[in-house]
């Protein structure tokens, strides 16, 4: 048997191997893409939902999370101390039901996030990004959660982003 | 670090294959000049292997003294994109590799 030979057919093996491989690696699936059409009152973003708080309404977001995540949470924090990083334990993310939506401007945000719920399955690589506007000083943050949730409403927090400025 | 009307970017990713902890990571770029103002990775999150299910950006104030509740909005969002990719389970991989190898091997018999 010629080397020659030899590399071909462990080429051709190789090249079979990898084919297999990246059959096995399943695509990517969409579970929220959102352009929201409606521009509101930022001049920086020409299509915006508004993050609000206040009262729960039928366009909320709602987070019905009534356990103690023990996760770490991510703060950037701003002027005061630029640039860093603050790792802090424990917040009950339960008592914010009222406060977490997104205040709607086209109605459609329910069911670009309806899919949250539905898309992922648990060896999953989750993925994503968003832009955002910080529209008023006095108002210094925000937080950016994934969590899981069973019916009944008791859930995990997997993820927790804050971002402030203070 | 955030400054009022200034768009900014938040990349992030959540693994939830490992059995025992998952992690996230997150990236945070002012779009004006893609400066990245700031990264982490490997954070631990909690639990192992769970479900995710809800997806939440909360607009409450996180900062002390002021008042939770406002009628007036403070931060929008836009360009939303979020996906899942599937990790292949290792008995999958090894199950590939291993039939890579039987078909390396009947071919030098060959």
């Amino acid at each position: 048997m010629s080397h020659g030979k030899s590399l071909s057919r462990l080429t051709c093996s190789v090249g079979s191997f990898v084919v297999a491989l990246a059959a096995a690696q399943a695509h990517s699936a969409v579970i929220v893409s959102t352009n929201f059409s409606t521009a509101t009152t930022s001049a920086s973003l020409a299509n915006n939902a508004v993050i609000n708080s206040g009262g729960v309404n039928t366009d909320d977001f709602t987070i019905s999370n009534t356990g103690t995540p023990a996760g770490n949470i991510v703060a950037i924090v701003g002027a005061s101390a630029p640039k860093t990083l603050q790792f802090t334990n424990a917040v009950n993310i339960g008592s914010l039901n009222a406060a977490n939506r997104i205040n709607t401007v086209s109605g459609g945000t329910n069911a670009a996030w309806a899919g949250v719920s539905t898309g992922a399955t648990g060896n999953n690589l989750i993925t994503g990004s968003f832009e955002f506007v910080r529209l008023q000083a006095a108002k210094t943050g925000f937080r950016f959660l994934i969590g899981a949730a069973d019916s009944a409403g008791a859930g995990t927090q997997l993820m927790n982003i804050e971002i402030t400025t203070a | 670090m955030v400054s009022v009307n200034t768009p900014y970017r938040l990349n992030f990713s959540l693994d939830l294959s490992s059995v025992s902890s998952d992690t996230y990571s997150f990236s945070l770029t002012r779009l004006s000049d893609n400066t990245v103002l700031a990264t982490s990775a490997s954070i631990i999150g909690r639990g192992g292997n769970v479900l995710p299910d809800r997806l939440v950006l909360d607009g409450r104030a996180v900062d002390a003294g002021t008042s939770q509740i406002d009628a007036n909005p403070y931060f929008q969002i836009n360009s939303i994109l979020v996906s899942a990719i599937p990790i292949p389970e290792p008995t999958g991989l090894a199950l590939i590799g291993a039939l890579g190898l039987a078909g390396l091997r009947r071919r030098r018999k060959a």
